[in-house]
């Protein structure tokens, strides 16, 4: 997804030369694209201000959002992009949406809710490695799924190092579990993943179509990807079996627990999905227009914790919100909205349908190829959101391509295992145990394993979707 | 001459060397070397001099081996390094208390030869080297107690510059190391570790195996760690923990719970050979963020640096 090399501070003259070859090897693209291609000066300016703030959150993650600033006013200016435009595209909703489920997240954490579900983890009787593997991974899986990605590898990782710790075996392939559980269930519904959301909006989908179209895909993945990971890891699971096994036997805990008054979170994440779970219905009984429910939800819940923990309101919108993400994707939105704009995804959509046709059994492979390959390198939301006005032409166009929609989600998805900068949470994870073990793990040892996890669950997604496509509506259209 | 040929003999003459020096409290023998030292070098202020050694004596006095105190102090106008020897068949009678504490650690019922040196004031190093070379002339077997035995200044000299030391061509781990420092086995129990942390002034202690080797460390940042892990931290709500409930765990088992239990590897301490180079040390603390470096032969530990012995002996010592 992205590097992190850029919390290292850089010299004024190695920023100078980044942005030199930035800059160049925009121009050269920019040229290139212009020529060959044979588009428009303002089709131009879009790709290439695209292009830079992808290769941005790959050389300097740190300036992305900078850079990103700078390209929405270039695009502005030159009279590529309109603020009229800009405002229809940078999907809003999305982002308020976003907004709520932090302050939820940050009113679950302070609830206790997390430290609950941790604590009736360790608490678990008869611990075996093999359980703990299968229950740390399904927990990863969905808490994922019912609150996002980063919030659950946050919290599963306090989890593996405490037990790690106490056991003293190493935590790498334990992580790694849990990550790639992690991104598996961040497929599972719309909360799961920003690209979840993103597509739930733009394709009209609703979280009833995640539950029946995505997340028993993502159940079969999920076993798939825990079975393969087990396999690979078999040696340290059984290391760490043999542990657990003598601590047993001395009846010693797997760390302190208290008390936990955990029924206010429990309510507040039932009160917030179920919200959630009921859009649609209540979208229809009230007729109000599709997904207005759903992204209102996290809003009202957040609003109802605000005023519930009035002391901490200003905290959760000072720190548990990610300004800085949440301005990057608003900025992001509104610069991909320019490709559609200027109909370069419509030019590509037409190669694209040129090439491949619009033949399904093609097109949802292809489509989760490339999804799972651009996550593995790229943040998989700036895939998703550049793909999404490409697919949205080719269903324009053939409704029968339907289900590549869900390609595009669990390739999205799914290909974050692939590469240990793949997705949000293996970054944040792969940070959280540099800093506490000041140890790396090797681009090698993630990316062998990553590949394996990743084409597991791309394949279990794509015969699934060979199954279920044809049952979709789209599809049936 | 090159520094690196620097030989002890050659910081000091007989001139600036006192025998017999019985019957004289500590003050009066630094005061009297002090004025050696100023009769052939007047581009110092002895007076000056002499208050700088007694500020510094209240943080105690070096040994370099359990009967030879060392005196020190930079002054301004020096261009080289300056030593002053005195011996003593009986230990001198001290004002103040002298501490010890470094690889020699000595005190005052044993001081048989006191050795003042002064060097420049920009010179850190120079005197860490001549502690080095002086350090490994003391060592040699019954020399300290035949150089006290001499009634001329001369011999002594003699018997200093026939031991050949030189001074070291830069400062090494082991030359600023603390030898005596407390420590844990592996079959010490949680219950040890809490002791030391509460009796001692120390914020991690090493633990070392059966053989002496260093096995890991403990911190008391991990005794808390573990006594209260960051899932429970995480809840805004301090009722259910504000009777040190979490703590509870740690109290029933600390003495069947051994010490290897709260104990950090390798990756989370640092570690130098005693012939690295002292600046390692300075190094290894600001790159890995340690306030402590563990010197060890092989995997024996052998000493321990802390930030505080570095600042001390680079920039007061």
């Amino acid at each position: 997804m992205h590097g992190s090399s850029a919390d290292n501070p850089l010299s004024g003259v190695e920023l100078a030369v980044r942005f030199g070859i930035l800059a160049f090897a925009s121009a050269i693209i920019g040229a290139l694209v212009h020529y060959a291609w044979g588009l428009s000066g303002a089709q131009t300016i879009s790709v290439t201000v695209f292009l830079i703030i992808i290769l941005a959150t790959l050389f300097f993650w740190n300036f992305r959002l900078a850079i990103a600033f700078i390209g929405l006013p270039v695009l502005i200016l030159t009279g590529t992009l309109e603020l009229e435009c800009f405002r229809q595209h940078c999907s809003l909703e999305v982002i308020l949406f976003l907004i709520g489920m932090m302050v939820v997240v940050g009113g679950l954490r302070d609830l206790g809710f997390f430290t609950w579900i941790i604590q009736s983890i360790l608490k678990m009787k008869g611990m075996t490695g093999m359980r703990f593997v299968l229950v740390s991974a399904g927990a990863s899986a969905l808490t994922a799924s019912m609150v996002d990605e980063v919030t659950s590898i946050l919290f599963m990782a306090a989890l593996i190092f405490q037990v790690c710790d106490v056991l003293k075996v190493r935590p790498v392939p334990f992580l790694i579990i849990c990550v790639m559980a992690t991104n598996v269930g961040s497929a599972g519904t719309m909360l799961g993943n920003p690209v979840g959301i993103l597509i739930g909006s733009r394709a009209g989908l609703t979280f009833e179509d995640f539950m029946l179209w995505a997340f028993p895909v993502m159940l079969l993945s999920l076993i798939a990807t825990i079975a393969l990971l087990i396999v690979w890891y078999r040696p340290e699971i059984g290391e760490l079996d043999k542990r657990l096994k003598q601590r047993r036997k001395h009846a010693l805990p797997l760390g302190p627990t208290v008390a936990v008054p955990f029924r206010a979170g429990l309510l507040l994440i039932g009160g917030t999905i179920g919200l959630v779970a009921l859009h649609h219905r209540i979208e229809l009984l009230l007729g109000l227009e599709t997904n207005t429910v759903l992204y209102m939800a996290p809003l009202l819940a957040a609003g109802i914790v605000m005023i519930w923990r009035r002391g901490r309101a200003r905290y959760y919108i000072e720190h548990d919100v990610e300004w800085w993400t949440l301005l990057f994707f608003l900025m992001l939105f509104g610069v991909a909205g320019t490709l559609q704009y200027t109909e370069v995804t419509g030019e590509i959509a037409s190669s694209l349908k040129n090439i491949v046709g619009t033949d399904i059994n093609i097109m949802v492979p292809l489509v989760m190829f490339m999804a799972a390959i651009g996550s593995a390198f790229i943040d998989n939301v700036i895939f998703v959101a550049a793909f999404i006005p490409v697919l949205q032409e080719l269903i324009g166009h053939a409704p029968a391509v339907h289900p590549a929609w869900w390609a595009l989600l669990f390739g999205a998805c799914f290909g974050g295992n692939i590469t240990m900068i793949g997705s949000t949470a293996n970054i944040v994870a792969l940070g959280m145990m540099e800093k506490r073990y000041r140890t790396r793990i090797n681009f090698l040892e993630w990316f062998r394993v990553g590949l394996a996890a990743g084409t597991t669950a791309c394949l279990i997604a794509w015969l699934a979707l060979l199954v279920t496509g044809p049952l979709m509506p789209g599809a049936q259209a | 001459m090159t520094d690196e040929d620097l030989k002890l003999s050659s910081l000091f003459t007989p001139a600036q060397v006192v025998c017999h020096l019985e019957n004289m409290t500590c003050h009066e023998i630094f005061r009297h070397l002090l004025e050696l030292l100023g009769r052939t070098n007047h581009s110092f202020d002895v007076e000056r001099a002499y208050a700088q050694i007694l500020k510094r004596n209240s943080c105690g006095i070096t040994f370099a081996t359990p009967e030879v105190a060392v005196v020190h102090v930079r002054v301004e106008g020096l261009e080289r390094l300056h030593m002053a020897v005195g011996t003593s068949q009986q230990a001198p009678r001290c004002v103040a208390s002298l501490e010890g504490g470094d690889c020699a650690a000595g005190g005052e019922d044993a001081i048989k030869l006191v050795v003042m040196i002064l060097a420049p004031l920009d010179d850190p190093a120079g005197y860490l080297r001549a502690i080095a070379a002086l350090s490994r002339t003391c060592r040699q077997p019954g020399f300290v107690e035949r150089v006290i035995t001499l009634d001329e200044p001369e011999q002594v000299w003699q018997a200093f510059d026939k031991s050949n030391e030189h001074l070291p061509s830069y400062v090494k781990a082991a030359d600023i190391m603390r030898c005596d420092f407390p420590l844990l086995h592996e079959t010490d129990s949680l219950s040890n570790a809490i002791d030391a942390f509460c009796q001692l002034d120390v914020s991690e202690l090493p633990v070392v195996d059966a053989d002496g080797d260093l096995a890991g460390i403990v911190t008391q940042d991990e005794l808390i760690r573990v006594c209260l892990p960051e899932y429970i931290t995480w809840m805004e709500d301090l009722s259910p923990i504000l009777n040190f409930e979490p703590f509870a765990e740690v109290l029933r088992r600390e003495s069947s719970v051994p010490v290897i239990e709260i104990m950090l590897f390798e990756d989370r301490y640092a570690t130098v050979g005693e012939d690295s180079p002292a600046i390692q040390v300075a190094k290894l603390m600001m790159r890995r963020n340690v306030r402590q470096v563990y010197v060890v032969r092989d995997k024996r530990l052998m000493g321990v640096i802390t930030i505080q012995d570095f600042i001390h002996k680079v920039l007061r010592a």
